[in-house]
């Protein structure tokens, strides 16, 4: 059994890789907070709908040959795309990264990402419950 | 790993802080440094200005330091007869640091630090959590 085709670890996985993602963009984001000319990014927001609809379609392809290309292991969604949103304001230089705001976004971050391991972490122990391993959550 | 790159660009950025800090310092130690050869030109203030670089090993946008250029703004004339660097009418030409300026800009340079100073900190947090997950 591969846990990375079952659509909640998919969807949590993707989960976890788009929240790092961000993490990453609100670094770069935050290390420019002085540089002139510098535009704040952020990341498109992860689509739940498509996420359900990715990972509950149809029953994926397998592999019948170790030539295939791999069946998707993700639930569906695609790259986390960096998109610039409306600055809330800009400097005379240009810049227009608002510290405060972006340090809200990193502790969201943080909070969703502990979230996500959580349920990872709970998942995982409902299985060990099943397979009667003295688990249990 | 990713967590590696985050703590990669919030170094830089405290990095490219702390030089500013250090011309700030360099500023305004030097508040005071006339010249010591008679009408001589006194210490000029510095500027840092930061700029924007990618990475191509990590694939990660990290902050440099750019120029330090010199601020060219006007002196200001002190007369002091006594002084080496006075000229023939007595007057000192001194340094154009304005402490107040400098330590506003210190303050703010103290606010980003501890800004990415604070992104190391989640980021930490974050992967401990997820190592955490071993302990099943």
């Amino acid at each position: 059994m591969d846990f990375a085709h079952l659509p909640l670890f998919a969807m949590l996985s993707d989960r976890l890789s788009w929240l790092t993602d961000r993490q990453k963009v609100l670094a770069q984001n935050i290390a420019n907070v002085d540089t002139p000319g510098y535009q704040a990014h952020d990341l498109k927001k992860l689509s739940f709908d498509q996420m359900v609809k990715g990972s509950s379609a149809s029953l994926p392809m397998m592999q019948t040959d170790g030539k295939d290309i791999s069946a998707r292991t993700s639930s569906g969604v695609g790259p986390n795309d960096v998109i610039k949103p409306k600055p809330l304001e800009t400097t005379l230089s240009g810049n227009s990264v608002t510290l405060d705001a972006q340090l809200m976004n990193l502790q969201e971050t943080a909070g969703w990402h502990t979230m996500a391991l959580n349920l990872y972490h709970d998942q995982l122990a409902m299985f060990r419950t099943v397979l009667g391993n003295g688990g249990g959550a | 790993m990713d967590f590696g790159k985050i703590m990669q660009i919030s170094a830089s950025g405290m990095n490219a802080q702390s030089v500013r800090l250090r011309t700030i310092a360099e500023n305004i130690a030097n508040s005071e440094s006339t010249s010591t050869a008679p009408g001589g030109d006194p210490y000029r203030r510095k500027l840092v200005t930061f700029k924007e670089v990618f990475d191509k090993t990590a694939g990660v946008n990290e902050v440099k330091i750019g120029k330090v250029t010199t601020d060219n703004s006007q002196l200001e004339k002190r007369y002091d007869p006594q002084n080496p660097g006075a000229d023939k009418d007595g007057y000192v030409l001194m340094p154009n640091v304005n402490p107040l300026i400098e330590m506003m800009d210190m303050r703010q340079a103290q606010r980003s630090y501890e800004a990415n100073l604070s992104v190391i900190d989640v980021t930490r947090s974050m992967a401990v959590n997820t190592v955490n997950l071993l302990k099943g």
